[in-house]
Formats: C-alpha cells, structure tokens, sequence
C-alpha cells in the first residue's frame, strides 16, 4: 500500500511537471512576438522592447522556464499585464467563487441522484425507473449553457422571480445577493452533474443487490430498508465517491460557459478576459491551476480508493 | 456457390437488424435525420446569414422557426449549423482517432518503455479537459473553427489510446497473432491485417461518443465566442447571440439548443447501443 501511495504520487509530480511544460511550452508556439500581440500593431518599438523585457522575452526560454518554474514553487505565477497585480491574488479571489458553485452543484447532485438512483436500481424496469433514466438522458445530451439560459427564461422573465441577473459588484461582502445570484447557477450546474451521477448510483446498487451478501443479508430476515442501505448502498459507495471527486475536477473548467450565462465573474470568466486581453501570463496561470486541481483530485481520488477496499491489494 | 452465399446473406441481414438494441436504431434514426438537415441546408434557397426586415418574427409559414434579431431566418440558420456540427466534429474525431489509433497500437503492440512513456503522457493530456487545451489554443493561434477543432481532437486522443491500446492488448494474447508472427510476417502487416480489423469495433464505439463530446465542445466554444466566427451559422454561436435579446423572444434560443440536444443524443445512443451490442456479456 505504502509503495504504491508514493509511486502514485512520484507519477502524479511527473505529470504535473509535465503540464507546466506543456503551459510554457505553449507560449513559445505564438506566432510572432508576443510583446507585439499584446501591444497591437500600433505600438512604438520603445513600448515593445519595454514589455518584452518585462515579460523576459529578451532572455532564453530555458531561462525564462526555469523563472517561472522556481515562482511557481513558490506559489508565484507571476505579475497579469491586463491587470498589473499577482496572478496568484487574481486567480485565489476568482476561486472564491467558482469553487463555492462547484461545490454546491456537487451537493446537489448528490441529492438528487442517490435517493432516485436507489430507487431506479430497486425497481428496475418500473416506470419510475424509465423516468428516471430518460430524465438523466436529457441532462446529458442537453448543453448545459442552454439549460442556464432556459432557467433565466423560465425563472427570471416568465415567473418574474426576485433572483438578480448578475452577481453583485462587491461580491461576498452582500452575503444574501450574492448566494440570491448563485442559485440558478448551482441548479445548472448541478442537474448535469446528477444525470451523469444517476446512472452510475442505479447500475452500482443494481450490481451491489445481485450479491451473494445480499442474498445472505436478505435470507437472515433484515428488513428491505436495512438491507439497501446497510449492505447495497455501502458497497455501492465506492464507485460513485471515486466519480464525485472526477467531476469535481472537471466542473472547474465546465463552470466556464456556465459563469458566461449568468455573469459570474468565477474562474472561467477570467481565463476567458485573459485570452481576449492577450494576458499570456495570466492564461498560463489559470490553466496551470486547474490542471492542478485536476491531477490532485485525481491523486486523491485513487488513493482513497486504496483505503476504502481492502479487497484490491496494490503490491 | 455465389448464390449460396447471396441466399444466406440476406435472412442474415435481416437478422442483424432484428438483433440491434433499440437504441441503435433509435440513434441511427436521429442521425439519419441531422444528415437530413444539412441535405436540406444545401438545397434550401434562404441564405442563412441573409438580413431581412421581419425582425423577430414568432413561427410563421414565412418562417417556420421565427426570426432572429437581424431577422435572418432561425430554420436556415439551424440547417446549416448542423452542416458546420458535422464537419467539426468530423475533422475532431478524425484527429483524434487517427493520432489515437497510432500511439495506442504501438504502446500496446510493443508494450514495454514505449507504452510506459505513452501512459505517462496520455495521462498528463487527459488532465487538460478538451475546454482547457480551447482555451490555451484560442490565446495562442487566433480563435476560430479551425484552432477549436485542432484542440477538440487533441483533447480526445488520451480515449483513443486508452481503448485502442486495451483492445490490441487482448487481440495480442490470440493464437492467429502467434501464427501469423511464426508464418514470418513483419510487425506492420501484423498490426494491419491482423490487429486492426479485430479492435475496430471499440473504436466504432469510440469514435461515436467522442462525436457527441466534440459538438457539445464545439457549441460550447461557439457560445463563449470561441469558436465559429460571425456570421457563419453554429448552434453554439446563435445561442450567443440570441442570449442578449432572450428577453424579447425565447424562439432563437429554444431551437438551437435543441438541435444540439438532438445530434448529441443520436451520437450517445448509437455509442451506448454499439458498446451494448459488441459486449458479449451484455448481449441477451
């Protein structure tokens, strides 16, 4: 077990070094010179030679690599030309609050897609387990910006309901504004989430209620709802937690299109000012960050799953 | 002997069609209706980026999906998007399935510090989400259709590989790979004559999900003004662009995003269906 946590770990540190190659590395893909992009062509030679040297394009990229690695380690990503503060500063306040939505989404979907996955996989083949299949279908294949831009029409133009349209300017310090503002969001958000996690509750516990312990469980005289909850549900954890902790990472960077419909100004709407800002050193920031997240959560994940099943041995 | 076999061929076919899961066919049904719609988008004479003074308009005989706000007609308009979500998704998938298919086939075949290698950089791109790469693309090259299917194709390959190099491991341990390694024959006709055609059924599977996600991304993209550019028509950029007057009309929001709950839903069907059909275990 212990070997295994640190080759996980020695692979999770190659893949993150990996990453910040590819970050940097696709930096010196710009065609051109990148002081002269952000700038415009209408910049003096004197404004490009002086950006240039501010970002150090004037040094090797060994060099410049090398830089901004030693920063990152230090938690520095370096200084956003858009906004001349620390991207580090920048990309913790955007966090504050992407990550409350995805979150909240998480914590909805699991609501949602427990109770009425368990409830498929108990009555497979029923109505209520047709609906509850095609309803997860539907969030699957509907985008979720369109679902947030039909919640606006359904909630906000035709019910008139008192949710404001964007999130409030000075952000958390209006507590009930600024949850008021998350709500539709989290709903999106989370709907998806749960059409994917149904599926992956009903076919657990639908696996889990074939089992011989169940069978035992069943002959021994326990009542149903012990034994779905007790013994199928328990069992049926595994995959979904090791699902949960996936689609957290991968709702950082789906959040994006999400925060554009409903004007939240998370993560996702920063890398998108970024790249129309030309802010390069902010774009790697950003990407650098969620990658992070991704192959942590990813690390995590796995290892968890080492501690939660004693069956698997991992020698 | 030749009408043997054209005899036996068609009670086979039939058979065939009887076996596939309902959701295949549902999916081949849809799809056949998108390739429907991007018929119907070249044969219609209404130019679909052409402005009129019918601003607006609700569903009408004129216009049987309304108006948007430049007045260029919604019906047009969703035809030809579905032309644009093929060839999008065409070239991703091709991307990915050809660059896939090469590094899966060869870390599976060879195995050994090659598929060591390609493991560990397949798994640093499977954590850069198809959005990410967009995103790093579009700040690089200047964003376009071009820049986001290149990123949508890069960001599927780790699948590929992953399914392709699974297969070949399980077509490797056969005894016709055996023979055909003690009859002489190269490494490449091997994996050409023999390995291929026996891995192409997971690929199939593959490649139809991977359609799916690639429309899903590409309107995505389109919505967030990375993608197709103005005025060419995509689903993702005429929700876009409907969003800012969604107030006054719902019916150029409504229609697009069905069009891509539609196709994405004809994809993950025949996908799910295939991957049902092929896997012996699940076959009833």
């Amino acid at each position: 077990m212990f070997a295994y946590a640190l080759r996980r770990l020695a692979f999770a540190l190659v893949t993150l070094w990996l990453a910040t190659l590819l970050v940097f590395g696709a930096l010196l893909l710009i065609p051109g010179n990148p002081a002269q992009a952000i700038l415009g062509i209408d910049a003096t030679p004197a404004d490009v030679a002086a950006l240039e040297h501010r970002l150090g394009l004037d040094k090797p990229p060994l060099e410049r690599y090398l830089n901004w690695l030693g920063g990152v380690f230090r938690g520095d990503l370096g200084q956003s030309i858009r906004y001349e503060t620390s991207i580090s500063a920048l990309i913790l306040a955007r966090l504050g609050i992407t990550l409350p939505i995805v979150i909240a989404a998480l914590l909805l979907a699991t609501l949602i897609a427990v109770p009425l996955g368990i409830l498929a996989a108990r009555r497979a083949g029923s109505w209520a387990d047709v609906a509850v299949s095609m309803g997860s279908l539907v969030g699957i294949v509907l985008p979720s910006f369109w679902v947030g831009l039909m919640f606006i029409y359904i909630f906000i133009v035709w019910l008139k309901l008192p949710l404001p349209s964007s999130f409030p300017i000075g952000g958390w310090k209006d507590p009930a504004k600024a949850i008021a503002a998350l709500v539709l969001p989290v709903l999106t958000v989370g709907l998806a989430s749960a059409s994917l996690l149904v599926r992956l509750v009903r076919g657990s516990i639908l696996e889990a209620l074939h089992q011989d312990y169940v069978r035992t469980a069943r002959a021994k005289g326990l009542a149903e709802r012990v034994v779905v909850y007790k013994h199928a549900l328990r069992n049926a954890a595994l995959p979904v937690v090791t699902v949960l902790g996936l689609e957290f990472a991968q709702l950082l960077i789906a959040t994006v299109v999400v925060e554009t419909v409903f004007g939240i100004p998370g993560l996702g709407s920063l890398s998108l000012l970024a790249i129309s800002a030309r802010d390069y050193p902010l774009v790697q920031g950003v990407v650098l960050t969620i990658a992070t997240f991704i192959v942590l959560l990813n690390l995590v994940v796995d290892l968890l799953y080492a501690v939660l099943d004693p069956r698997v041995s991992y020698a | 002997m030749r009408s043997l076999n054209a005899e036996r061929r068609t009670p086979n076919a039939q058979g065939l069609w009887a076996k596939l899961p309902p959701s295949v066919k549902i999916g081949g049904f849809i799809l056949a209706l998108i390739l429907l719609m991007v018929v119907a988008s070249v044969l219609n004479p209404v130019d679909p980026n052409a402005t009129t003074p019918n601003r607006l308009v609700p569903p009408s005989a004129a216009h049987p999906l309304g108006t948007d706000i430049l007045g260029r007609d919604t019906l047009a308009r969703v035809l030809a998007g579905a032309e644009n979500a093929l060839y999008v998704g065409l070239v991703a998938v091709g991307i990915g399935l050809s660059l896939g298919l090469v590094l899966g086939v060869l870390a599976g075949y060879f195995g050994g510090w090659l598929d060591q290698g390609m493991s560990v950089l397949l798994e640093t791109l499977y954590a850069l989400p198809a959005l990410l790469i967009a995103l790093l693309f579009a700040a690089i090259f200047n964003p376009g259709v071009t820049t986001s299917m290149v990123a949508i194709g890069l960001a599927a390959v780790p699948a590929f590989a992953r399914v392709a190099r699974a297969s070949v491991l399980s077509v490797k341990a056969q005894p016709y790979i055996e023979a055909a390694r003690a009859l002489g024959m190269g490494h490449l006709r091997i994996m050409l004559r023999h390995v291929l055609p026996n891995i192409l059924g997971p690929l199939v599977v593959q490649a139809s999900l991977a359609f799916a996600a690639a429309i899903l991304a590409e309107a995505a993209l389109s919505y967030l003004g990375l993608g197709t550019q103005p005025p060419n028509p995509s689903w993702g950029r005429m929700l876009r662009e409907a969003q800012s007057y969604q107030e006054l009309t719902p019916f150029p929001v409504i229609f697009p995003g069905m069009a891509i709950g539609l196709a994405v839903l004809g994809f993950n069907l025949l996908g799910d269906g295939l991957r049902d059909w092929l896997d012996p275990r699940r076959r009833s």
